[in-house]
């Protein structure tokens, strides 16, 4: 099993597929990055504004509204930011999907099955799609709050500065998003990359039941578009989020509870587990 | 040539047709929103959510609230008053997976022997943009005809005209229609975005000449994400997006300028595939 999963883990992480989605999430990180650069340092921008205060005496404005923590790709307002988390599930499904569904139509897992048998397989190919789809969409952000913190000074945001900072209470981690907002970042950055794995596991479903390689990454993206767009079907009722994409992303006021948090888990694994590993273990290779 | 175009028809549409009843889910998909949202807007004006039919919504509010996108990024009000415009970019997004795959499939398959037998590469291209095009605008027919059909039965009025006070409510901005004709409103609200759609899959067509499938995909999702930030006519989104059309009267984002550079762009890509086809080895 460990080496079927490090050869796995090899194939997933050194695919052409996964250095693609690494790159794409950087290219994100880097136009954020010119923004929050532009924020600070451009014309009328925060230093300039804060020079002219020193300057003339008067009172400066505050400082927290433009601070490390709200210009790094996971919360910024940069429009690099919506492209990213829109094609967050994409970026995700990348380094496994197309491989998945080429192994599964191709002779690969005729000549791998009877070897390993095909639990251990599926299971192997589950672990490596959940670790490289988490670590093709975290790396950039981790690469971004790094690049961020070397351009924009780490000023611990304010709760009256909410419009800026927009962590409320009662939402996921809010107990240490002010205190400690560096662990907040790194908290968030962590959920992105289970997410991110789950969603890249969504990939063998499809896989199992589609002989069009694009299928295994396209169908689970738009299916996770659709649940985007289904979250406002009980809005006037629940005033809750529920969008998967809105709840991996920290910039709205998106009333983020923990328990849908554990929902979408709970299901996005059933989904994985059930119909990904539950059938593949049960399918035909013949 | 035409007996190229008959048999991709044939086999792309005809025996293709599982792909439209998905256009029609999804139309049943963009009503049950727009159900869920007239109930919110029900309970704001009428203060309950069965008194629905006061508001007189119609066909028009349904394209216009689900599928019209939005104003774009303005002014400096931070993210938190951005909507992404998911079932705008959904819409758009399934016509480019439709058809992503129909140059592609074709040559991993038969499509070598039938440009053979044609005698022309170039015939043959031309035969799979004529099957894109196509595909595009059955797929506009029918997610517009599903959810025309399921407003009307469902109680809503079939007129293309949205209402004013539910538009300046849900927008913030003012729309009086009588400074704007139910032609010019069909054509920003049905005819542009397929024109549109049709463009942009006529690209992706040809860039899976020239890279896998699957980067032509992400090139299209990243631009139209990018699209619904930016008010740019260099983003062709902006002019598939109802909202932004010259017949609702904040931006103008008119016909004439979609349908130039809808046409060049499409013939660009379509002389660009048709270079790349000729020049490339199928051996």
């Amino acid at each position: 099993m460990r080496g079927l999963l490090k050869t796995e883990l090899k194939k997933a992480f050194q695919s052409p597929w996964f250095i693609s989605a690494v790159l794409i999430g950087l290219a994100c990180a880097a136009w954020c990055l010119l923004d929050a650069a532009k924020w600070v340092y451009g014309e009328g921008g925060w230093y300039e504004f804060r020079e002219g205060c020193m300057r003339t005496g008067t009172i400066a404005g505050a400082p927290e509204s433009t601070t490390l923590y709200n210009c790094w790709l996971g919360m910024s307002q940069s429009t690099a930011h919506t492209v990213f988390y829109r094609i967050f599930p994409l970026l995700a499904l990348l380094p496994c999907g197309i491989g998945i569904s080429e192994e599964l139509n191709g002779g690969y897992v005729k000549a791998v099955i009877p070897l390993v048998g095909r639990r251990k397989y599926f299971s192997a190919k589950l672990t490596a799609a959940f670790l490289s789809g988490g670590a093709a969409v975290c790396i950039p952000l981790l690469v971004s709050l790094a690049a961020t913190a070397a351009v924009v000074p780490a000023i611990d945001p304010v709760p009256y500065m909410s419009e800026y900072y927009a962590v409320s209470h009662g939402d996921l981690f809010s107990s240490f998003a002010y205190s400690r907002p560096l662990l907040y970042a790194l908290a968030f950055c962590a959920v992105d990359f289970i997410f991110g794995g789950l969603f890249a596991c969504l990939a063998l479903p499809v896989a199992l039941r589609s002989e069009k390689r694009i299928a295994a990454v396209a169908v689970p993206y738009i299916a996770l578009l659709l649940a985007d767009a289904a979250k406002g079907f009980l809005f006037y009722i629940s005033y809750l989020e529920v969008s998967p994409l809105d709840l991996i992303s920290v910039t709205r006021f998106n009333m983020a509870k923990p328990w849908i948090y554990g929902l979408w888990l709970a299901i996005l694994v059933f989904v994985g587990v059930f119909f990904g590993l539950g059938e593949g273990a049960k399918r035909d290779i013949v | 040539m035409f007996k190229a175009i008959r048999y991709d028809l044939r086999y792309g549409v005809m025996e293709g047709f599982r792909k439209y009843l998905l256009a029609a889910a999804f139309g049943a998909f963009v009503f049950v929103n727009f159900f869920f949202d007239s109930v919110g807007q029900s309970m704001y004006f009428t203060g309950g959510p069965w008194n629905m039919r006061e508001l007189g919504l119609s066909v028009g509010d349904l394209i216009i609230f689900e599928l019209g996108a939005n104003f774009g990024r303005t002014g400096s009000s931070g993210a938190t008053s951005f909507n992404f415009p998911t079932l705008w970019y959904i819409s758009i997004l399934l016509p480019c997976y439709m058809t992503l795959t129909l140059a592609s499939d074709d040559i991993s398959a038969g499509g070598v022997q039938i440009m053979s037998r044609l005698q022309r590469r170039g015939k043959w291209w031309l035969s799979k943009c004529v099957l894109c095009a196509v595909s595009v605008v059955l797929y506009y027919l029918t997610l517009y005809a599903a959810t025309w059909v399921i407003c009307v039965t469902a109680g809503f009025e079939s007129s293309i005209v949205p209402e004013e006070t539910i538009f300046n409510s849900v927008f913030g901005v003012m729309f009086i229609a009588s400074e704007t004709t139910p032609t010019a409103l069909f054509v920003s609200l049905i005819i542009q975005p397929c024109l549109v759609a049709t463009a942009l899959s006529l690209v992706e067509l040809t860039i899976t000449l020239f890279v896998k499938p699957i980067y032509a995909f992400i090139a299209v999702a990243a631009y139209l994400a990018a699209s619904t930030l930016i008010i740019s006519p260099a983003f062709l989104g902006s002019f598939a997006m109802p909202i932004r059309s010259s017949a609702i009267g904040v931006y103008n984002f008119d016909f004439p300028s979609c349908l130039l550079i809808c046409v060049t762009l499409s013939a660009i890509a379509i002389l660009a595939g048709r270079w790349k086809i000729i020049k490339t080895d199928i051996l």
